[in-house]
This record gives structure tokens, sequence and C-alpha cells, in this order.
């Protein structure tokens, strides 16, 4: 399993190191790998579908324009989902809105494979994300949803992966109270 | 009680929770174009959209896409290009640019009526596309005005601005009108339809317009509903 993730670690950088070298069809193949990461990490902040539809674009345009600013050093995964962050936030400001505890009481699943249960099961679970702190809903997500490496997440949180492990700790018990 | 692995198999279950495919379709279209394999990557979003015009206009088959009428080989290649000009247009303008689409799809009509029979009815059926597209994006500019009133924003220059394109759809629905009698019988129905969309659209549009703003004092500027003489309620006074 680690290996098959390292590999694809270093099939990204290579896609990278060629989209910098002007390759736009790698540049097609890196948002493949990443835009629905990207679009759920902001739709988690967002709550809103189309609101994370039109950051998540956005995201990627950033990314366009500036992949030669990029430096091969450091993590392109922290670099994008800074500019998602980012871009969150200027939504925030610009738009002067407010995370409304109503608007996303219930999320839609394009998967209508999931079974009634199942989603049902989601809905509840994802009321329960919501009562977490920012940062254990986002370790949360990171690890259990996108199947990030905690020294992935330490790149792109700026955290210790010993102290994004004991956050998700903290967030699986308090998700499991609330679920009782 | 639920331990950590039902927890984290059911957080799993988050994974379905994906962007729409046409919508991830259409930005990698956006990001990477079609069919354009190792183009050199330039720095701004403006330059791959005019490097995009410029291959479309200079190279032979952009060209002749251009000029091409629904059900030739190149229609697919014009509409492709369409999209992606409206993609890359900011809200306000997709509305402008879904416009100016009906207009060309109107005018591919009018070429397809005169040259070929037979392609009429895909023309037709681009035109539906396009009056459509304009439905949709008149709901978007509703749901602007609903959200912006909600947090009591002034809407009046949104509205003046949708209220400008009644003419603009009277005038294409005159245009089509011309067009109608010289369609074969079961075309004109097709095309009626289309004529009464675009009626409903300008109806939806001068509600939107002349709705009243919730959080608006009724007293500012709003003028005051006049009771009915006829009216046998009795009054307060």
């Amino acid at each position: 399993m680690l290996f098959f993730k390292r590999e694809a670690d270093a099939s990204l950088e290579q896609l990278i190191e060629q989209a910098k070298n002007g390759n736009i069809n790698s540049f097609g193949k890196v948002y493949d790998s990443l835009v629905e990461k990207v679009y759920r990490f902001i739709f988690f902040k967002v709550e809103s579908r189309e609101t994370a539809e039109d950051l998540t674009q956005g995201v990627f345009l950033k990314a366009l324009e500036n992949i030669e600013k990029y430096r091969k050093n450091t993590s392109f995964l922290a670099w994008i989902y800074t500019i998602a962050r980012n871009s969150v936030i200027d939504h925030y400001r610009t738009k002067k809105q407010k995370v409304s505890l109503e608007v996303a009481s219930k999320i839609e699943f394009i998967d209508k494979e999931l079974d009634l249960e199942s989603k049902e099961s989601t809905q509840t679970l994802y009321q329960a994300l919501r009562a977490l702190s920012h940062e254990e809903r986002e370790v949360v997500e990171l690890h259990s949803v996108d199947d990030y490496s905690f020294e992935e997440i330490a790149q792109v949180m700026g955290k210790a992966p010993g102290a994004l492990r004991i956050l998700k700790y903290r967030a699986l018990t308090k998700l499991r109270k609330l679920l009782k | 009680m639920e331990n950590f692995n039902d927890i984290e198999k059911k957080l799993s279950l988050f994974k379905s929770l994906k962007p729409n495919p046409s919508w991830q379709a259409q930005t990698r279209q956006l990001l990477v174009g079609e069919k354009q394999s190792d183009l050199v990557l330039f720095s701004w979003r403006k330059a791959v959209l005019t490097f995009a015009v410029v291959i479309f206009l200079t190279v032979g088959s952009g060209v002749l896409a251009a000029e091409s009428l629904p059900g030739e080989p190149f229609y697919p290649i014009k509409r492709a290009f369409e999209r992606a000009r409206l993609f890359l247009t900011n809200k306000e303008g997709q509305f402008v640019i879904s416009q100016q689409l009906v207009d060309a799809r109107i005018s591919e009509l009018k070429q397809i009526v005169v040259e070929n029979d037979q392609a009429t009815n895909k023309a037709l059926v681009e035109v539906e596309s396009s009056v459509a597209e304009i439905k949709v994006q008149v709901e978007a500019q509703q749901r602007k005005i609903e959200v912006l009133q909600r947090e009591g924003k002034d809407v009046t220059e949104i509205k003046e601005s949708l209220a400008n394109f009644v003419p603009a759809i009277e005038a294409k629905q005159e245009q089509l009108k011309t067009i109608e009698p010289t369609l074969p019988a079961e075309r004109q129905e097709q095309l009626a339809s289309v004529i009464v969309n675009l009626e409903a659209i300008k109806l939806d549009i001068r509600k939107i317009t002349l709705e009243a703003d919730p959080d608006k004092d009724p007293q500012d500027g709003e003028i005051p509903q006049v009771p009915d003489p006829n009216s046998t309620t009795p009054s307060p006074n």
C-alpha cells in the first residue's frame, strides 16, 4: 500500500515538473488526480455545491497561472491546498458571508449507488463532523476521506505528524460520543 | 456503541461527495483545452483563452468550424469553442453571451431553411437548447437577486440590466416568427414552442424585475396598492 502511495506521489511530482516545462496535458492529469479532493476540501468549508465548484475552478486556474512560481523542493499539496484555503478566506471576506448552520443541513450525494441506509448514516455523520473544531474536521477529512498520510497532511496543515495523530484521535473520540 | 473502525468506514462514504461530472469535464476543458496536446503553458488565464481563439481562427479547420452549420462535421468544434467562451466569462457576462448564442442559432436556422431542408430539425434543436440556456441564466440571476436581498443589498442595478434584455428577447421572437412560415408544418409547431418558451422567459424576467424587495420599506419609493373601490371589505375606519 505504502509502496503504491509513494509511486503515485513520484508520478504526481513528475507530472508537475512536466507541467512546469509547458506540458498542458500533464497539468490536466494533475487536475484529474486532485480535483475531487480539492473540491471536497472546499465543500466542507463553504457547504454549497455551486460555491465549491466555483472556488475549485479558481484554485486550478490560479495553480495553472502560477505553476512557474511553484518551487520543486516544496510540497505541491501544501501549495495547492494553501491556494484553496486562501480562496475560501477570500470568498468569505469579499462576499461577507457567514457560515450558515442551516444551508447544508443535508448534503446531496452525486453517487446514486449509495443505499438509503448509507446515505442516512452519512448525513448523521456529516452533522456530527460539523460539531468538531475546524482543525479536527480538517484532519479527519484529509486522512479518513481523502486517504492522505499524516506526513502529507502535516505539509498541508503546517503541524507535526505526531500532533495530527493526536488531533485525529480526539476528533474520532468526539465523533463516537456524538454518534452514540 | 460505534468503534473507530465503524466511524472510519462511514467517513470513507464521503468519497462519494464529488463535483458534478459535467462541471469537472468543463473545467478540465477550460484548463487544458480540448484535443490540444503539448501546448505551451501560459502564465495567466486570458492568455490561454487568447491562444485558443487565435488557434481557432487561424487553423483551417477553425475557419471551417466557424462557418459550419448543424449537421456538418465541423459543427461540434464550433459548439465546443462557444461553450468554452461561455465558460470563461463571468456570471453576468454569461447571460449576454447566452443571448448572442441564441442569435447565432437563429441565424444558422435561417441559413439552413434556405440551403438545406434536411438539417432544419438539427438547427431547431440547437435553437431550443440555446433558449434553454438563457432560461438557466435567468434562474441564476434570480437566485443571485434572492441571495443579495437576503443580505439586505441593493439589487436595483441587476434588475435593471435584466429588464433591458426583454426587448432583445422580443426581437428574437420576431425573427423566429419571420422564419416560421418558411418551415414545413411539423417544424412550425416546434418553432412555435420555442417562441412560447421565450415568452415564458420574458414573463419570468418581468416577474423578477417587478417583484418588490421584501426588506425594503414599502413607503420607500413603492407605489402603495390602491384599494379596489368595488371591494366589499369594510374599511378599518
